[in-house]
Order: C-alpha cells, then structure tokens, then sequence
C-alpha cells in the first residue's frame, strides 16, 4: 500500500470517527435544548392551568393548547413535584405515534384533587436529529470523495519527485555517477532527500573507485613478486647440472606458481565481474563462438580420450563479449578436467539454453552449494573453485540463469537465457 | 641485436637480462621512468620491453615519448595490470604486444623474437636454421629434403621453439603459448607430447637433425648451433 493511501485511510477513518462523535453530541446537545426549551413551555401551560383553576374553580374546558394534549385525572393524594417524562403518545395531526414530552402534575381545587397530564409533541426535535444525522453522512461522504480525488490527482504529482528520485537511484551504474541527475523540486522534504542521495551516491563511488584500485594494486604487488619467481626458476632450469631430485622440486614449485597466479587471476575477475566492469555488451552468436571453442578443446579432449557429442543450433545473446568467452572457456574446461578417463562431452544449443553434460565422479554435487566461492566437491588438485563462482558471477550480470543436474552418471550444467 | 628492459624490479630486470643475454642480445636496463626515457632518447633499440608502473612516472608517458620521437616501434608492454583498458591504451599508443605478468620468460622471448623479424625483415621474412626454412607469411616449412606438412599447432610449436633456442622450455609455457591462458587445464600436460613427438618426427622425416631433446620432469629444449638467418 502506498504511504499516501495509508495515510488517506487513517486520515478518513478519523474523520468518520471525530464527525460521528460531533455529530452525536451535537444531536445530544440539541436534545438538551429544545427539550428544555419545551419542559419551560409546559411549565407555562402548567401555570395557566393552574392559574385558570385558582380564578375560575374549574378545570379549562376543550383544548387550551396549540398542539398538545391535556387530561385530568381525580386523584387520591397529591404530588409535591411536577413528573416530567419523554413518552411516547399517538399523535392526532402527523396521525401516528410520535414522541411527547409530558409532565404530571397535581391540582387541589375545593378540597378535590385532580391529576393532570399535559403532553407536548417532540416534533421539532426528531426533524433537527433527522438533519444533524443527514449532514454527518454528506459530510463525510464529501470528505471521502475528496481525499480519492487528491490522492489521484494532487499527492501523485506531489510525490512525482520521490519517485523520480528512486527511479534515478535504481538505475545507478557506480562507475558513472555523473549520469545521476535528480529533477528539480521545491519540496523540501524531497530536495533534502535528493541532496543525501546525491551525497550517498558520490560517497559510494568514491569507495567504488578506491576498491577497483585497491584490487588493481594489490593484484599488481602479487604479480610482481610471482613474475620474479618464476622467472627466477626460469633462470635456474637453464643449468643442465640440475639433478633429477632437483628438477622435480623446481617442477613442483612451478606447479604452485601456476596455481597461485591463476588464484590471484580469478580473484581479480570475480571482483571486476561484480563491479561490473564489463559492461559493453553486444549481441553474441552463440553458436560460432562455441564452435570456435570447439575446436581448440576437442584436441585437448581427444588427446585425454574424451567422447564428445554436440548439436548446436543457430542462438545468440545480448551480453559482454569477454564474459561469454570466459564463461565458455570455464565451462569447456570443467568438463574436460573433471572427467574420468574414456568418459564423454556432450554440447547443447537451443535457442535459447545451452546444455554441457559430462562423465565425472559418480555423485551429485552438492547444487546449493557448487556456485559458491572455493567449493570443492571433491580435493581435486587441479582446480581452486572459483570457476564456478566466476560462471554464477557471468550469470548474474548477463541474466542467464545456470542449473545443475546429476542424471544417470552425467553431470549437467544448464543455462537459460 | 639491442633491447632496452625498463622495469622497475632489479630481480625480475635481472632475469630478463640474463635470459636475452644468453640468447646473444645486447641488453640495457632502466629502473624508472626518467632513466627510461634518457636512454630511449639516447639511443635506438631494436626492441624495447616496458613495465607500466614505474616509479617516478609510468610506462604511457615513455610511450607516448617514444610516440612523440618517431621511434615507438618494437615495444612489448609487461603489466601487472590484467586490464583491456589498459592493454588497449598501450597498443593504441603504439606498442606491438601485450604481455600479462606473471608471464613464462619463453613466451618473452618468443615475442620479442617475432617483433624483431617483423621489424627486420618488414613482412617477407624466412627463418634459416641449417637446412630448415620457414616461410612466415606462407606460414611454409622446407627441410632438406622438400616441403614440411605441420600442423598449426606443429607450426607454432616450431617457432616458438625457435624463438626458444637452446633454452629450456617448461611444458606449462608450451601449453599456455599453444592454447592460450583461456584453457584452464589440469595439471597433466602429457597431451602435448604427441605434438612434439609429431613435430620431431616430421622434421627428421625431411632430413633434419633430431632439434628437440626432452629435459626429464621439466620440459624441451630446441637445441641448434646457428644464428637465425635471411
């Protein structure tokens, strides 16, 4: 719900509330009023009837009131007050009942005493009650009425820069802050926003550009001292004096050079990956790009005894270039090296997914967590579990989405798009 | 021949030094960005290998001073940085390669040796080794006794090697300079051995001698007693 709708609702629902409350007091303290107002009537008609009595020693024949009714009654004892009493009596004019006021009272005359009631309609009052009630209801109805009409047509346009202001934000590529421009407001409330969004947005940048040249940085301190190193063993196989011991330790320690530079390499592109530094993106052919793979692995393949099988139909894809090439070649190189020997490749392209499926170890990885930094389903010394983090990375930016299935011995790498 | 080292690092300097020594270049080194650019305005180089990061300045500024001075040819940038931008700025500023570090000292050599033909020889260029003759822009083998059939990985092979003569070269640098660094493969190289066994096979089919020797858990060394020739 947006805020301005909640907003409108509390706002509505307490206003139904304050307009029922007046209007229920209003009808009360009207009540209160008129009644009086007509208990002082009767009072009136009260005393010229007892005044009547007192000059003429007998009750006032016909009907001394306008729109009242009056009786008397012998009564036994007399009362010391005047009963006034809200009743309901049958009205003769409006010809059904209707709400009286009636007051009782008695008269002492000759030693007799008589009973009198005189009735006044509360007519008045139930018409004023009628059109407090009538009032309340049109004005809340107005007041709901109006607050849709705002909330369509005045808060949209008040609210247009909030909403400007997260659209800009949403499309924020860090890397390029100088195409964030937030539309001029004289709102406050929304400049203010505006101004700390802009600050936030700069601040992140700048943290941005500081961590792209840590990464370059530290990734160059690394690349110098792994550069002296092999070049130094480089220097060192060149003596024909090594002995056979000594050219298996320089060997192994080549081995571990590879394996720290290519470490240090895949770090470095998970975080440009991540930063999204490879942003230019063009449409792909899919099909030529994994024939030219094709091609350079097969012989690898062939060389390991490898089957391989593929069916590739025409497909492309709107993405980076560079990230499809390295996405293929992790892809490529996965099936190839997790493989059994005299196992199988097979290589699938639709449209719109690419299916890689090859023999390997005879149990599932684990799918929750093989697209996860340094996952190893199994000590494989060759690899240092990146590559699938470094395809997951490829996914998320190019909006491919990869699966993994273990089926009948095969293990399938899925990706749609 | 003249090559010019600039690299701010004396150890791996010293180790390009000594390697392109042995393989009879004349070397010169600059350990920062002035001393760099007194030499390149001092003297000619046949080819020059670049560091980008360089104290007191870095290795687009020396390029861009060779640029100005009419002499950015022959230039081979080694970076740290394993960035396109950065590769593409050095090659638009008129360097002929590009080489990532950690880098194999073979691959170096191997295009510093294709710089210097494709200098030297201006694009009609043969390699003469004894009775070998390879026809670069024909991309043609000839032994002694006719026309070599290679591979294209047999071919390249070959003239790596020969780029490579008389050193050692590592089985992972054969690999990385034969698939490229995209294929990550695991840590059995044995696949290569069919090659080298194609390619010596063939070479002393057509009269050659037997060039290539097997180092023992290391690698191969192209071993040949001339200079490369016209």
């Amino acid at each position: 719900m947006r805020l301005f709708t909640k907003y409108s609702w509390i706002n509505l629902l307490v206003m139904v509330i304050v307009f029922l409350l007046s209007a229920g007091s209003t009808n009360l303290l009207v009540n209160y009023v008129l009644t009086n107002e007509l208990d002082a009537d009767i009072a009136g008609s009260v005393q010229n009837v007892r005044n009547y009595v007192a000059l003429h020693h007998q009750l006032p024949v016909g009907q001394p009131l306008d729109d009242g009714q009056i009786s008397y009654r012998p009564a036994d004892s007399s009362l010391n007050h005047s009963l006034f009493s809200t009743i309901t009596l049958y009205s003769a004019r409006e010809k059904k009942m209707h709400n009286h006021r009636q007051v009782v009272f008695t008269l002492s005359d000759n030693g007799k005493t008589y009973l009198v009631t005189i009735a006044k309609p509360l007519e008045g009052l139930h018409h004023v009650s009628k059109a407090i009630i009538q009032v309340c209801l049109a004005t809340i109805l107005a007041a709901i009425l109006s607050l849709l009409l705002i909330n369509r047509l005045l808060l949209r346009r008040l609210w247009r820069p909030f909403y400007d202001a997260l659209h800009a934000i949403r499309h924020l590529k860090l890397g390029n802050t100088r195409d964030l421009h937030f539309p001029a407001t004289t709102t406050e409330e929304f400049a203010f926003m505006n101004e700390s969004l802009g600050m936030a947005a700069r601040k992140a940048e700048q943290d941005y550009l500081l961590l792209k040249e840590f990464t370059e940085n530290a990734s160059h301190e690394l690349q110098t001292p792994l550069s002296i190193i092999r070049s130094k063993l480089e220097m060192l196989i060149q003596d024909e004096d090594l002995s056979l011991r000594q050219s298996e330790i320089v060997s192994s320690a080549f081995a571990s050079i590879k394996k720290l530079s290519r470490l240090n390499q895949s770090l470095l592109l998970l975080t440009k990956i991540s930063n999204q530094q490879f942003n230019h993106v063009e449409k792909v052919d899919m099909k030529v790009k994994i024939e030219d793979k094709l091609i350079e692995f097969r012989e690898l393949w062939q060389a390991n005894g490898l089957r391989t099988a593929w069916q590739l139909q025409e497909a492309s894809i709107i993405a980076s270039p560079d990230l499809i090439d390295i996405l293929l070649n992790n892809l490529l190189s996965n099936a190839g090296n997790h493989n059994v020997p005299r196992g199988s490749i097979d290589i699938r392209l639709t449209p719109e997914k690419l299916t890689i499926s090859n023999t390997g170890s005879p149990a599932a990885l684990d799918p929750t967590r093989i697209f996860t930094r340094f996952y190893k389903g199994e000590q494989h010394s060759g690899n240092n579990g990146l590559g699938l983090s470094i395809i997951k990375g490829i996914c998320e930016v190019t909006a491919i989405v990869p699966s993994y299935q273990y089926h009948s011995d095969k293990h399938s790498f899925i990706f749609t798009w | 021949m003249k090559l010019l080292i600039i690299e701010d690092q004396p150890e791996l300097s010293e180790s390009i030094r000594s390697y392109f020594t042995h393989a009879n270049f004349i070397c010169e080194v600059a350990y920062d960005y002035h001393m760099a650019l007194e030499k390149v305005h001092d003297h000619d180089y046949d080819c020059i290998i670049l560091d980008i990061n360089l104290p007191l300045g870095n290795g687009f500024g020396v390029l861009k001073e060779l640029q100005f001075a009419g002499k950015a040819d022959g230039i081979v940038i080694i970076s740290a940085r394993h960035s396109l931008d950065d590769k593409v700025l050095g090659l638009n500023l008129g360097a002929d390669d590009y080489l990532t570090k950690p880098f194999h000292m073979a691959e170096l050599a191997a295009r510093v040796a294709a710089i210097i033909r494709r200098k030297t020889f201006a694009g009609k260029n043969k390699i003469i080794l004894g009775g070998l003759i390879l026809d670069l822009q024909g991309r043609e083998v000839k032994g002694p006794k006719g026309i070599i059939d290679l591979t294209r990985k047999e071919y390249d092979l070959l003239v790596y090697f020969i780029g490579n003569k008389n050193k050692v070269v590592t089985k992972e640098a054969i690999v990385e300079h034969l698939w490229g660094d995209s294929v990550d493969m695991a840590d059995n190289y044995d696949f290569i051995y069919s090659h080298i066994k194609n390619l010596r096979k063939k070479l002393m089919l057509a009269g050659c001698p037997d060039y290539v020797t097997a180092i023992y858990g290391m690698g191969y060394k192209f071993v040949a007693a001339e200079g490369e020739k016209q």
